[in-house]
């Protein structure tokens, strides 16, 4: 009954989802073009900021998966705009505006999992919830006027009713439960709308919990359970047992898109996975790192970076750790040249000398606009020196 | 709680005397200007919001439409017969991305300049002269327009809802917050061959200055461009 409940309302949802369309509103008095006025603005400044990446194929990626479980018309009004941050999210704000962080992105197994979680993000533009947020803040807010005269009554400084009002504002202006659970139900029926397929969305939370449960921060750790990126989201669990159950009550789509994903996440790898070193957070990166390999990433890279996860964690034992991945990696495919030089300076810091230098002259026959080349060239010459004589 | 009411009093009178004046910035450097030289005027950046009973405020797009509108108008009018010439681009019309970059830097350091020069540490009797610049790649402004000078304006202002006078009153009478509206006019000069501001003024609106009309407007800009050396 429940099961057949649920159909009903996916399909009618599935039905409903053309009326998404979102436009700007005509009257300019309102709140509501208010908060369009201010997004507006905060766009102009992000578009042209150094952390956007304005890669046109990867933006056209992007772009063409959302546009594919939105509708074409609906997508027409989004600007979508890409952030280069190693964080798991993605937001949307009241004015159409799209920010995709490149963390989210480089964690999507497949184009799937990337549309879950846009669709429902699009879900909470398409329903407006910022606006109901922000008026629900406005009347919530009543009370905070009876606590300031609270205040004066009581004779509290002045300075206590402004510390009231600003924290009652910062309370009620989230999304609620509510309206999380009808973003995740609006993203699971594009997404499947999309014929892609039903379990994916979970599949979403599933890989952020285990990431975390790996973290090597006690915090995130016992966040695993409950984690959530958007922190006043539901928990993970919880979401995952709804999205099962409407995936379980569809009759799914087979496609994924996964080599799409990969394909278009490539080019980024290097960079992304770089960038995700510099949280500290080593062992939850060695765990994404080798899940990376797992889903079809190239092994080369992904072992280096786990061997550089494990150079920089400097736990008894992680020396070694390191120099078997390198190794490893460079028998793999898309090993970046950095290997060589990783091994070059294991090798002369263990004064194998003629391996140190064969290791050094690779690295710069592979990477010859190397930044650091001036101080390779240097070692090679000390190394060339101390091997004559 | 007599002390607390005695308290608001003065802040009440510190506030109101705040009201109509402007305090006018040269730098350090000395100022000549250069004869006959075009000014490049950005539309100003302006944000109007409604202060609502709850202390809460909510942005207006139709004031701060119309605010920008006006501000941009009276600029034209007030400096149509005073400089070698004047143009106005839209801040938000294609540009070149260096261009859009600068101007966002720009922005940064008037805020900048706004919190330290003027609101901050470096009060008004401390110091009148002050050094801030956004760098000699400022020239990239002008394009091929020929400007040599650049000038930017940021307004902000908020006004009281009925239910927010209401509760001012009565807040007052209990010595509890109370908090105004108001409105901010901000401008600088740029020199574009080197960067450096050459002159700021900050303009607070008295009560007559509202600038979502086009007289409240002119006054204001007025009186924020009282000095200006152009
Ligand atoms: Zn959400």
């Amino acid at each position: 009954m429940i099961k057949y409940l649920v159909s009903t309302l996916i399909a009618l949802t599935l039905f409903t989802t053309s009326a998404y369309a979102q436009s700007r509103p005509e009257d300019q008095s309102t709140d509501e073009a208010g908060l369009w006025y201010k997004m507006d603005k905060y766009e102009q400044a992000l578009k042209n900021s150094g952390a956007v990446i304005d890669d046109p194929e990867l933006n056209a990626y992007v772009r063409r998966v959302t546009c594919d479980i939105t509708g074409q018309e609906a997508c027409d009004k989004l600007r979508i705009y890409i952030i280069q941050e190693p964080i798991f999210n993605a937001s949307m704000a009241p004015n159409g505006m799209m920010t995709v962080y490149s963390g989210l992105l480089l964690r999507s197994e497949n184009e799937a999992q990337m549309a879950c979680v846009l669709g429902h993000e699009y879900g909470h533009f398409a329903e407006k919830h910022s606006l109901e947020g922000w008026r629900r803040a406005k009347s919530t807010s009543q009370w905070m006027i009876g606590l300031q005269f609270a205040a004066a009554f009581a004779g509290l400084p002045p300075e206590m009713g402004q510390v009231i009002n600003q924290v009652g504002s910062l309370l009620f202006y989230r999304y609620n439960r509510g309206q999380e659970t009808e973003a995740d139900t609006i993203g699971f029926n594009l997404t499947a709308k999309a014929d892609y397929h039903a379990d994916e969305c979970a599949n979403v939370w599933k890989n952020l919990i285990s990431e975390n449960e790996n973290s090597s921060f006690k915090s995130k750790r016992r966040r695993g359970k409950w984690f959530n990126p958007y922190s006043t989201h539901p928990l993970p669990k919880d979401r995952i047992n709804e999205l099962e159950a409407l995936a379980a009550s569809y009759s799914s789509g087979q496609k994924t898109g996964r080599d799409n994903h990969i394909a278009a996440i490539t080019p980024y790898l290097e960079n992304w996975m770089k960038a995700e070193l510099l949280a500290r957070d080593f062992d939850s990166n060695i765990y994404l790192f080798e899940q990376l390999k797992a889903r079809g990433f190239p092994p080369g890279m992904a072992d280096y970076y786990v061997g550089e996860a494990y150079r920089l964690r400097k736990e008894e034992g992680d020396r070694a750790r390191a120099v078997a991945m390198w190794e490893k990696a460079m028998t793999q495919e898309g090993v970046p040249a950095s290997v060589h030089r990783a091994l070059a300076e294991h090798y002369r810091k263990k004064d194998r000398k003629a391996d140190a230098l064969a290791s050094y002259q690779t690295y710069l026959a592979q990477s010859p606009q190397a930044e650091d080349r001036e101080l390779i060239l240097a070692y090679i010459n000390r190394l060339n020196k101390q091997l004559a004589n | 709680m007599r002390q607390y009411l005695f308290f608001f009093v003065i802040a009440a009178a510190l506030l109101l005397s705040a009201c109509g004046t402007t305090q006018t910035k040269v730098t350090t450097n000395e100022f000549v200007a250069k004869p006959d030289a075009i000014t490049l005027i950005y539309t100003p950046n302006v944000e109007l919001s409604v202060l609502m009973a709850t202390g809460l405020t909510e942005t207006r797009a139709d004031w701060s439409t119309s605010g920008q509108e006006n501000i941009t108008n009276s600029l034209k009018t007030a400096l149509a017969n005073r400089s070698g010439g004047i143009i106005v681009r839209d801040r938000n019309e294609t540009q070149t991305a260096r261009q859009v970059q600068l101007v966002k830097l720009t922005d940064a350091v008037l805020q900048t300049s706004l919190q330290y020069d003027y609101y901050g540490r470096g009060l008004p009797t401390q110091k009148d002269q002050y050094s801030r610049s956004i760098g000699p790649g400022a020239i990239n402004l002008a394009g091929d327009s020929g400007a040599k000078y650049s000038l930017m304006v940021l307004a902000r202002g908020s006004y009281q809802s009925g239910g927010k006078v209401a509760m001012n009153i009565a807040m007052a009478a209990l010595g509890g917050p109370v908090q105004f509206g108001g409105q901010n006019l901000y401008a600088a000069l740029i020199d574009l061959e080197t960067g450096d501001i050459v002159w700021s003024n900050l303009a607070t609106a008295a009560p007559d200055a509202d600038m979502r009309d086009p007289g409240g407007a002119d006054k204001l800009v007025q009186s924020l461009l009282k000095d200006f050396p152009l």
